[in-house]
Order: structure tokens, then C-alpha cells, then sequence
């Protein structure tokens, strides 16, 4: 059967939120290591959960001190729980945010090392598509790490809103939208020049205007570019090669990796100072992201089967006078009533003996008990696995509403009583 | 990339040396400092061969190239505004992914190919490779995927020679089918080639002679999300890709059974991806009309209309819709038995309540008719009291 992430992990706070699920800081309980768990409650998303399958096997094939790394995936319930590298830093948004513009240093840094994270994904010839200072995020030490490629990994995006409409047309190149002869790795350049503008001025060219409105004017606008005396000639000869209409023109990662901007960054430039303040800004306001669903519900999900919905069995309705006695799952003969209660009788006389019991012998003693008798008489191996599930279901509850095997027991030995549904065995 | 103005070794050379590594491989189990270096040699023959095969090296680097059109190719704007379908393009490892590969440009890349394949052939290399796969650095294990399928995708006339080599080998496929025995992390790629190779329906019907088949159901139910996934992906594609090919498998009545024996117990299983996965596929096989054989096999055994049942009541309304798909024909089966009957007329209202309250997707106009034609069906089976 499935791990259950929880004996692996325990979960923290949600940190983020993503279109396709919320992002939890969680700690691994053996090593002490922080992750990052993105829970996708798969009910919800309409992919085809294959397409997220293979997602999630594409991005386990990635690995890269530049990326966020794959750990892991559970199931639990019907959410899906992909374990994910840490960055406690946040994104580069969120700087942004909190602190307005970058210094250019700092911002050389960031792209210097997204361009390393982009050199490895596109020498693996894969486009991440979504590159923006949102999907750039950091750790407490002041690393960078690209982050959301593909579908199961918005991890960090630690934005409370985004927009769900197709992810982000700021950062888009102009090839996509127009997308005469389709579009390959060099949309992520020009997403980085869009990227380095937004890092250095505090927003992507055009973002005071509709995004649906920009869809149309990118590819009719001429590039953007970064003017003015507050900026080098280096950061601006940087963005206008990144930001050339034609994708031939664009240099590779390898190329603008030897550019004097990002290659002449100064020793002494850190990202830490700048995660520090950005942290007590955002203690000062008390920020923390809602989560969707709330922690202890998906502590205690459980799977959705209602066996009991159907009139499939007998058990339920032995004793009663139906007009026809219907197939037994368990014995796969018709209902034979008075040689079921036969055997069960012994068990039911537990309670009524008053049996010093505690809540949970009556689960072992009564309930275990009685469903491993049903058990033994199970036909097919599905049944079995079914009164199996069954008793792992009430262990589970015992666990989390102590006391309920005892309540149940009660209840049952009272309606049988009362309810004289057993008359021949109550008499004896 | 220095390497590149070296002089370029010729395939059957860069053959003879990754032999020879595996043979030391293979001699010094537990010699380390020695291992490393014979691993880093693996690696850069390795890496030499991928250059071959892919022609020229990382177009990705070179400013004004020709052949953009070599990497993942988006094709239409909509693939990029629903950015999981426009993955779905590529769902291969990345880097590896089928149409990426570039052909090769020249007659002397060609020959080179033929030779290197032939070498390989005879040496029994792709199978020392894959033996020894979990010895190999994590970017040759790639490159060892890309040799595989590079070889694979050769034709000469109508003849694949590797799925020749494959079929007269079968010891590399039963390595293959063995993918989900190993870490996740080679699992995915073994598994990889192993459904590159069964896109061949001769590869397939071998696969699906095997006893190792069986095990995919057990694999679907490995606790690891990773293999346990991965396997049922594998068993869709053997069950549900070479129609004729199933048809004839489902035609064996041991097969059949088995078949339902083990889908059942997926379908039971406590893991609600397994579940959704599992019905999905039993729905896709008994929806198929060339599988006739396993609908009426399955839709005349009560307990399987029970355990459908059950599915169709779960909380879950993906469980509900895909057990949907399995339930209308037992419905729409003209030739109910009396069990089936006997247990569709004691939920009669049940049923009824349970199919007018069931939305899924208003715009599913198919379902909704199907929806409608079950409730009609059901409603004129008699109402319990007045059965006999």
C-alpha cells in the first residue's frame, strides 16, 4: 500500500499558493531537513492525471544546483503530495514586493545564476516557458533557484493572487503570441530580459496596462528597453540582446553567461541582507498565506468509499423481512441469517458481561475481532481486502476519536437488544 | 567541448572502449577509486556516441541556426495557454524526448550510425549498458535512453534490426520488464525504452506472452508513487495500443480471467490514484469494440458489478464518473443475467436517485445522453416489490 507522507513529514505553514495547489513548509521527521510539499488535490484539477503522472516523472529527471530539486511524491486521500526542494528565501517577487527596485548588483546576480538554472534545462532541450521573478526563488543562504517548470512545480509562488489567465503575458516574447512558426528555448531569453528589467525597476515593461491588452501590443510594440541614467551600459546592453523581436538574433545561456553583466559582479554581493529585511517586512504586517484546505483536514483525509451506499450485502439487513433474500458478498450464498448470527453471537455477549474493558480493547477484542471472523469467511480475495480496509479504517478512527469502537459497540449490543432483530438467539 | 576538434573516434572504437569498461565494471566490483574512473569513461563515450547520433552537437548554442525547429516545439498558441497540455507534447525524459533527436545530416554520420548499431548488435552492448545502468553517472544513464531509442527508431526497408536484435536477445526485455524493481529514479527510465520498444507490436506480443506481465499488476501496487504509477502507465500501453494484438490475448479465456481477477484487485486497492488509473483503463479496454470478449466477460459477473458499484457511490466524483464509464454497460447490456438483475432492481431507487442527482460536466454531452439512456433503462426495470 501507499506511504503515508505524514510518517515521512510534518507539516508546518502553507507558504504558498499555486493554480494548481498550496505550497507547505514542512520538516522531514528523521533528518530534520526542511522541504517544501505542494499538495495537488487531484478532484480538482481536470488534467488527466496521467499527463500529471508523467509530469512529475519528467521533472524527477532533473537535477540541478539551480533548480528546485524533486524529492518525492505520496498520496494521501485524493491529494497528491510532491516533496520539493526548500527555499526559505522566497521568490524574487516577493522582494520586489517588500523592498521596491533591485540594486543592478543584486540583480546580476539573480540573472547570473537563473541563466545557469536555464543553460541546464535547455541543454536537457526542454523550455520552461514561465520564467519571471515570481518562479525565481531563493533559499535562506541567499541562493537561487529556478522554480515552477512544468505543471508540478509552482512551488514558492508565494504571490496570494495570480493570475489564472494563461499564466503571465508581461513576460511573454512575441513569437509565442503571434506563434507563426512555433517557438522554441529562446522565449525563455526573452523572458529574462523582461525578467532583468522587472528585477532592476521593480516591474515588467507595460504592467500598468490589461494583460489581455498587452497580448495584443507585444508583438506589435518594439522591444522594450532599460533607458536611463540609473542603469549601466552593461545591464542595458544585457536586456536589449535578450530582447531582440527576431528569436535568431537572441544569444544562447552559454553566450550571456559571458556578458560583462553578469560576469563582473562583486565578491561582496549577497542576497541575504535583502531576504532579512524583506522577512521583518513581512513580519511587521503579519503576512501568511491562507491555505485552501485547511491543515488538519488534510491530516485527517481519508479515501471516499461508501460501501454502504448500495444494497450489495446482507449484513446490514439480515434479520429483516425483505421480500427476497439477497446474495451474501462474504459467503456468495443467499443470506442465511441464523447461521451468521450463530457465529457472532459469542462476541456480541462481551459488553453485556460489563468486561473491565478499555476504549481500546474494544477494538481489539470486539471489533478486530468480529472483522477478522468476517473475514475467514470471505470468498473472494476482493472481499478480503475489503473487510481488510474496513478494519484498518476503524483502527484509524480508534486512533482519532478514542473511545468510538467502545461508543459503536455499545450502540450495536443496544439496538440488537432492543430491537429484537436476533429474537431466536436472544432468547437462548 | 574541447574534445570536439579532437580527432573523432569511430563508432566501433567508442563500442570497443565501453566494453572494455564494463568488462572492468564487471571485474572490480568493489575496487572504487578504480570504478570511478572506469565510470567517467563510460560517460565520455558516451556522451561521444550521443554526438553521433544526434549529428551535430547542442544546436542550442550556436547563434543564427537553421534548425530551430530542433527543440520541444510548442505548436500552437493554445499548447501554451493550458501549459500542462503543451507538456504533453513532451513526455518523454527531457532531454530525450523522441522528435528532439536530430537526424543525421550527412552519409558519414549515416554510415557511422549503421556501424555503430551493428557493433552494437553483436557486442551485446545495450544490454551490458542496461545491466550495469545503475553503476553509470546520472547523465549517461540519458544518454544510454538516447541510444536505445535512436536505435530502435532504425529502419532498413520494412525491418527494424533492433526489435530483430531484441526479439532473438529477449533477455534484455525481460531486463526491461523488470523496470519497477529498481529505485524510482532508474525505473523511469528503463521504463522509458521498455514502452519505446513495445510501440512495436512484436516487442508487445512477446511482452504480453510473458509471465513477467502479470507482474505489472502487483508493480501498480508498489508503495513508491513513482514505480507503482509508472507501471500502470506501462500496463495501459501494453493492454490498450495494438488493438488486433489484444483481441487475440483477450481470446484466451485463462487470459481473460486473470485479467479480471487482477484489474479487480487495482480496483479495490486503497490508493485513490491506483483506483482512478485502474478503472480508467478497464473502461478503455471494455469500451473497445475489438475486446469483446472481456465486456461480456465482465459485465455478466455480479460481483463485478458490485464492486463497480461501489466505485460509482465513492465521494470521489473523478472515481464516480470513470466507474460510470464501466457501469453503463452493464446497464446497457441487453442480455442481463438474474443476478445482475436481481441486484440493478434492488437499488432501483437508489440508482435513480444516485444517476438524476450525477453531474460531472455539463458540457460532457455525451455522458449526459448516456446519463438519460440509464435512467430510462432503469426505470423500466420493475420495482422490487412486484418482482419476483
Amino acid at each position: 500500500m501507499a506511504d503515508d507522507p505524514l510518517t515521512y513529514y510534518e507539516l508546518q505553514s502553507c507558504v504558498g499558493k499555486g493554480n494548481f495547489g498550496d505550497v507547505y513548509k514542512s520538516i522531514n521527521k528523521v533528518t530534520h531537513e526542511v522541504f517544501a510539499i505542494k499538495i495537488i488535490n487531484m478532484e480538482e484539477t481536470e488534467e488527466d492525471i496521467n499527463i500529471l503522472i508523467q509530469e512529475i516523472n519528467l521533472l524527477s529527471q532533473l537535477r540541478s544546483p539551480y533548480f528546485t530539486n524533486y524529492v518525492k511524491t505520496f498520496v494521501r486521500g485524493t491529494t497528491m503530495w510532491i516533496v520539493m526542494e526548500y527555499c526559505g528565501g522566497g521568490s524574487c517577487s516577493e522582494l520586489l514586493k517588500y523592498l521596491g527596485k533591485l540594486n543592478e548588483q543584486c540583480v546580476a546576480l539573480i540573472i547570473r545564476d537563473t541563466l545557469k538554472g536555464l543553460e541546464y534545462l535547455h541543454s536537457q532541450r526542454k523550455i520552461h516557458r514561465d520564467v519571471k521573478a515570481a518562479n525565481i526563488l531563493l533559499t535562506e543562504k541567499g541562493e537561487v533557484k529556478l522554480a515552477d517548470f512544468g505543471v508540478s512545480s509552482q512551488i514558492g509562488v508565494t504571490q496570494v493572487k495570480r493570475d489564472t489567465f494563461v499564466g503571465t503575458p508581461f513576460w511573454m516574447a512575441p513569437e509565442i503570441i503571434t506563434c507563426k512558426n512555433g517557438y522554441n528555448e529562446k522565449v525563455d531569453i526573452w523572458s529574462l530580459g523582461i525578467t532583468t528589467i522587472e528585477l532592476a525597476t521593480g516591474s515588467p515593461p507595460l504592467s500598468e496596462n490589461n494583460p489581455m491588452k498587452v497580448l495584443f501590443d507585444i508583438p506589435d510594440l518594439p522591444a522594450p528597453l532599460l533607458k536611463g541614467d540609473n542603469y549601466s551600459c552593461n545591464i542595458k546592453a544585457f536586456v536589449a540582446a535578450c530582447l531582440q523581436k527576431n528569436p535568431k538574433l537572441r544569444p544562447s545561456c552559454n553566450i550571456l553567461s559571458q556578458t560583462p553583466f553578469v560576469t563582473k559582479i562583486r565578491r561582496s554581493t549577497s542576497l541575504v541582507p535583502l531576504i532579512l529585511k524583506k522577512q521583518e517586512k513581512m513580519r511587521e504586517k503579519n503576512i501568511t498565506p491562507r491555505s485552501r484546505i485547511p491543515l488538519e483536514k488534510l491530516v485527517n483525509m481519508t479515501n471516499g468509499a461508501r460501501e454502504d451506499y448500495w444494497q450489495l450485502s446482507t449484513i446490514r439487513t439480515r434479520g429483516r423481512n425483505l421480500s427476497r433474500s439477497p446474495m451474501s458478498p462474504i459467503t456468495g450464498e443467499l443470506s442465511a441469517s441464523n447461521a451468521m448470527t450463530e457465529e457472532t453471537t459469542p462476541e456480541l455477549d462481551m459488553p453485556s458481561k460489563k468486561l473491565q474493558l478499555g476504549y481500546s480493547d474494544y477494538l481489539k477484542y470486539v471489533i478486530l475481532y468480529a472483522l477478522d471472523k468476517v473475514r475467514s469467511r470471505a470468498s473472494t480475495e476482493v472481499t478480503k481486502l475489503d473487510v481488510d480496509t474496513l478494519k484498518a479504517t476503524m483502527e484509524e478512527f480508534e486512533k482519532r476519536q478514542p473511545g468510538i469502537s467502545c461508543a459503536l459497540v455499545e450502540e450495536i449490543f443496544f439496538r440488537v437488544r432492543d430491537q429484537r432483530l436476533f429474537t431466536v438467539h436472544e432468547s437462548n | 567541448m574541447a574534445f570536439l576538434f579532437k580527432r573523432n573516434p569511430k563508432a566501433q572504437e567508442l563500442v570497443r572502449n565501453l566494453n572494455d569498461s564494463l568488462t572492468k565494471l564487471e571485474s572490480y566490483p568493489t575496487d572504487n577509486s578504480n570504478r570511478k574512473k572506469v565510470v567517467a569513461d563510460i560517460s565520455k563515450n558516451l556522451s561521444q556516441i550521443k554526438i553521433i547520433l544526434q549529428g551535430k552537437i547542442d544546436n542550442y548554442e550556436e547563434l543564427d541556426d537553421e534548425n530551430d525547429d530542433r527543440l520541444d516545439m510548442a505548436d500552437s498558441p493554445s499548447d501554451y495557454t493550458d501549459r500542462v497540455g503543451s507538456n504533453t507534447a513532451d513526455l518523454s525524459i527531457p532531454g530525450l524526448a523522441g522528435s528532439n533527436v536530430g537526424s543525421p545530416e550527412t552519409d558519414s554520420t549515416i554510415d557511422q550510425i549503421s556501424q555503430l548499431a551493428n557493433e552494437c548488435y553483436i557486442t551485446d552492448l545495450l544490454y551490458r549498458l542496461l545491466l550495469n545502468i545503475e553503476t553509470l553517472e546520472f547523465n549517461s544513464r540519458k544518454d544510454v535512453y538516447i541510444l536505445c531509442t535512436s536505435l530502435l527508431r532504425r529502419e532498413i526497408g520494412n525491418r527494424s534490426p533492433t526489435i530483430d536484435y531484441l526479439l532473438t536477445h529477449d533477455y534484455v526485455i525481460q531486463l526491461l520488464m523488470k523496470a519497477p524493481e529498481y529505485h524510482s529514479n532508474i525505473n523511469i527510465l528503463l521504463s522509458n525504452i521498455l514502452r519505446e520498444c513495445i510501440k512495436f507490436e512484436k516487442v508487445c506480443r512477446y511482452c504480453l506472452n510473458s509471465e513477467l506481465f502479470w507482474q505489472y499488476f502487483k508493480y501498480s501496487q508498489q508503495s513508491s508513487f513513482e514505480n507503482s504509477t509508472d507501471a500502470l502507465i506501462t500496463l495501459n500501453d501494453l493492454l490498450a495500443n495494438h488493438h488486433g494484438l489484444v483481441q487475440e490475448f483477450f481470446s484466451k479465456q485463462s487470459n481473460l480471467d486473470r485479467f479480471i481477477e487482477n484489474i479487480n484487485k487495482l480496483i479495490t486497492c486503497n490508493n485513490y490514484v491506483t483506483k482512478r488509473q485502474s478503472i480508467k483503463l478497464l473502461s478503455k479496454l471494455i469500451l473497445q469494440r475489438s475486446n469483446y470478449n472481456l465486456m461480456t466477460d465482465y459485465v455478466n459477473n455480479s460481483s463485478n458489478l458490485k464492486l463497480i458499484m461501489i466505485n460509482l457511490s465513492d465521494k470521489s466524483k473523478n472515481l464516480q464518473y470513470e466507474s460510470f464509464q464501466v457501469f453503463k454497460v452493464f446497464v446497457a447490456n441487453p442480455k442481463k443475467n438474474r443476478q445482475i438483475l436481481d441486484i440493478l432492481i434492488k437499488n432501483r431507487e437508489k440508482l435513480l436517485f444516485f444517476l438524476k442527482e450525477f453531474n460531472y460536466n455539463d458540457k460532457d454531452t455525451v455522458f449526459n445522453e448516456e446519463k438519460e439512456f440509464l435512467i430510462q433503462q432503469i426505470e423500466e426495470l420493475p420495482s422490487k416489490n412486484n418482482s419476483t
